[in-house]
């Protein structure tokens, strides 16, 4: 198992302190987790949209420069 | 879909991973847009390019592009690049006679020259001097198609392996091409298949409301501006007027203005996100059409501001293509995350 499943786990209460080295260091790690802000400063929406316009190119002549 | 970017720095930042050349950065700029917000500026051998999570056996992408000059013959102007693990699998080029090929060897991403050319080259007067075109191309193991201002002008039926890279620029010092509006679908979702997109752009709009729903505007904001989608809204983000929650589930949902338009092919979401303390916090991306959520995938928070994005392509309220739905769904589309961890 993973530890960020334990990890998972611990913050739901479904595994007990009393199990291995490694999940000890889960609980710690889960007990720091609690402070912590999720923090947004800016959300945008990219809309994939049609242009309704079809846009002519410029056809030119030239032959090179 | 894949990705889409409007060339804003937003984009750029959050959806490329590799960074070279002088002018980029400095080139982001409203001069540079097809139709408005920002286009991107490359020149002097200046590039970015994106390393996909998985290699990708077929895909379609469409960007509009305008060149400064034609090259001088013999030189080719090259402004794309699929790439297998850097090495060129297809570039799109085009000459002084304003002739586009696909070339198997030089590119972007080493701002080498292009040798190789794919089969044969398209008519003249494709590209001209100072003109935005649409360029879309179709590749795959059985060919390749290429299509400017949504004519198709190329298609070889040569094989071309997976490519698990995009560079975009340009690949000489002389010469300089402007970019805008690219997408990038990538074939691995359910058929139906999009197609051929055509007459596209990209709409960047930031939130001008709350949810429409109550608890859903749970995240805390900072003053002066003291709403969370007036924080969300400032273009760029402000890092000190944010908004935050350590509350498991809590919401933050917002509403945008309208789109004007006749088709929304797909939403995509640009967000700014950090933890403001050592942990495992996570946030969710929630799509929320007509009550009815989306979410994205988790993302374990970083310890600075980071962008992330989020597509989506079917209206969660109707289980079809956004493409199928009404224009006015896709824009009462709530954007917003959960704290999810």
């Amino acid at each position: 198992m993973a530890n960020a499943s334990l990890d998972q786990l611990t913050r739901e209460g479904l595994v007990q302190d009393d199990a291995n080295a490694i999940v000890r260091q889960a609980l710690r790690e889960a007990s720091v987790t609690d402070d912590a802000n999720a923090v947004c400063c800016g959300v945008y929406r990219e809309a994939l949209v049609s242009t309704d316009v079809v846009v002519t190119s410029r056809r030119v002549s030239f032959v090179s420069y | 879909m894949l990705a889409t970017a409007n060339m804003s720095s937003t984009s750029i930042a959050g959806i490329f991973d590799q960074f070279s050349g002088g002018d980029f950065g400095v080139g982001v700029s409203a001069a540079n847009a097809v139709f408005s917000g920002k286009g991107a500026a490359f020149s002097r051998n200046s590039h970015c390019g994106r390393t996909f999570d998985t290699a990708l056996t077929e895909l379609m992408l469409g960007i509009w592009m305008s060149p400064n000059l034609l090259p001088i013959s013999p030189n080719i102007q090259c402004f794309l690049t699929l790439a297998n693990t850097g090495g060129t699998v297809a570039s799109l080029g085009f000459n002084n006679l304003g002739q586009i090929g696909v070339y198997s060897a030089g590119g972007v991403q080493g701002s080498t020259a292009l040798s190789g050319l794919i089969g044969n080259l398209s008519a003249q007067n494709l590209i001209v001097p100072a003109v935005y075109v649409p360029i879309e191309l179709h590749i795959s193991a059985t060919g390749i198609e290429v299509r400017v201002n949504r004519t198709s002008v190329l298609t070889l039926s040569n094989a071309f392996g997976a490519v698990n890279q995009l560079y975009i620029g340009s690949n000489t010092s002389n010469f300089s091409v402007l970019l805008d509006h690219l997408y990038v679908l990538d074939m691995t979702g359910a058929a139906p298949f999009n197609n051929y997109l055509t007459k596209w752009r990209i709409q960047t709009d930031g939130p001008i409301a709350g949810s429409a729903t109550p608890g859903l505007n749970a995240w805390t904001p900072t003053t002066p501006q003291g709403s969370d989608w007036a924080n969300a809204a400032n273009i760029p983000p402000n890092s000190a007027q944010n908004n935050y929650s350590a509350i498991v589930g809590a919401r933050m949902s917002l509403a945008f203005p309208p789109l004007n338009t006749s088709r929304v092919y797909g939403l995509n979401s640009w967000m700014s996100l950090e933890e403001d303390a050592a942990g495992g916090r996570s946030a969710t991306p929630i799509y929320r059409s007509n009550n009815v959520d989306q979410s994205g995938d988790e993302i374990a928070l970083p310890g600075s501001f980071q962008y992330f994005s989020q597509n989506s392509v079917i209206d969660p309220n109707t289980g079809q293509p956004w493409f199928d739905g009404s224009v006015a769904a896709a824009q009462a589309c709530e954007i917003g995350a959960s704290v999810s961890a």
